[in-house]
């Protein structure tokens, strides 16, 4: 029998920016995160921010997370929280996650990223900071 | 003074169009009810309302007669690749769209994948196409309510084609007939098992059917229109269509599209 949660109102974006085919990573969240009972909406390969930002718009989500695993983060990342700022979406948390450096994670926080999730993260980490930002 | 500003502004909206307003639910005043078809935040937003908050819209008279199309079929037979065809066509033919995909929800859970979006064009927003996906769940009732609600609010805002892409259900189509004025059927073409087809109940169900994947499976979708149209009663030989196609050739989608329009007994402009 289904029991309602909070989670269950909750929508999630996942996208991939940029060329960057790498997405055993965002399966797994995907998957995680329904299975928490969130809903997952997942933008497919090779999207600009452009594309993310009107799928956020129509979607009326509830954050946004971006897999980076092609090194080009800060560009990709920046352009996203631009093209944000100007939809009046910058209110949503925005989270990353990937291959990325630990001087890269300082300058993205400063961008405005909320989060950035590196190698080696266990998938429940990620699920306790959304249930933090999203449902408290 | 604001109270005279906000009486102000409803009376606006009252005075053209009357019909609409009789049948909304007033309270539905004070949530925002968003009035132009291409501010896509705000009628994003109010979906969100409905699904979170179950507000109910209430079904309304239209000045025109605007059509909702349901696809159903199984999984993986092509739901979302003619749906992108579909729109294409409407597009070209300068009308408004909004489409609302369905995709399920976890039994055990209740979190769902919506990821039907990933077969159509990435284009379609930027063009003016309004597109939104939601989680379903066939036990649960207010989830249904919650679909007409969002099919509603469309019919309200005037798009000219409204589709609805169903969940990947074959066998027993449940409700889809009641939210939509046509309901297409693509059938499963390796199912050559006429038990299946005459057990299911999409021959009572759907208005047409469009055997997909013409271009690679053409003796199996050959066989099952066939075997579709041997199966159909006199009464239902008249009132529906089994058509043959491809949506990655875009072959019959077109005249899948006509075929929808006069059902509805609408007239095809071009």
């Amino acid at each position: 029998m289904l029991i309602e949660t909070k989670r269950n109102s909750k929508k999630i974006l996942l996208g991939k920016l940029g060329l960057d085919g790498h997405d055993r990573g965002i399966k797994i969240i995907i998957n995680y995160l329904r299975v928490s009972g969130y809903q997952v909406i997942y933008s497919g390969l090779h999207r600009s921010s452009r594309q993310i930002v009107d799928l956020a718009i129509q979607e009326d989500v509830d954050a946004i997370g971006i897999s980076i695993l092609s090194g080009s983060q800060m560009e990709h990342v920046s352009n996203l929280i631009e093209q944000m700022k100007s939809n009046d979406l910058d209110q949503i948390p925005l989270f990353i996650g990937g291959v990325i450096r630990s001087e890269e994670v300082i300058a993205l926080k400063n961008l405005g990223v909320l989060e950035v999730f590196g190698y080696g993260i266990p998938v429940k980490d990620i699920i306790e900071w959304i249930d933090n930002v999203l449902l408290n | 003074m604001s109270k005279f500003l906000n009486k102000s502004r409803v009376f606006q909206s009252f005075t053209p169009i009357l019909c609409k307003i009789e049948a909304l639910n007033p309270i539905n005043w004070k949530h925002g009810i968003p009035r132009d078809k291409t501010d896509f935040s705000s009628i994003a937003r109010f979906i969100s309302k409905i699904e979170n908050n179950n507000l109910k819209f209430t079904k309304i008279k239209n000045k025109h007669k605007i059509n909702i199309t349901s696809i159903t079929g199984a999984p993986g037979v092509g739901k979302s690749s003619v749906l992108n065809e579909l729109i294409n066509i409407s597009l070209n033919k300068g009308k408004s769209v909004a489409v609302l995909m369905l995709d399920p929800r976890s039994s055990i859970s209740g979190g769902s994948f919506l990821g039907d979006r990933l077969r159509l064009n990435l284009d379609y927003p930027a063009k003016g196409v309004f597109l939104r996906s939601a989680a379903f769940s066939q036990s649960n009732l207010e989830d249904s309510i919650k679909i007409k609600s969002i099919l509603n609010l469309f019919r309200y805002l005037e798009f000219e084609d409204i589709y609805l892409e169903a969940i990947g259900a074959d066998q027993n189509n449940l409700n889809f007939k009641k939210f939509a004025d046509v309901v297409v059927s693509i059938p499963n073409n390796l199912n050559e098992d006429w038990v299946q087809v005459l057990k299911s109940d999409n021959l009572d169900l759907a208005d047409i059917f469009f055997v997909n994947k013409n271009d690679i499976q053409s003796t199996e979708a050959a066989i099952q229109a066939v075997m579709l149209k041997n199966s159909l009663s006199p009464d239902q030989m008249t009132s529906k269509k089994v058509l043959l196609g491809s949506a990655r050739n875009k072959q019959g989608i077109l005249e899948l599209y006509d075929e929808i329009h006069n059902i509805t007994g609408e007239k095809n402009v071009n």
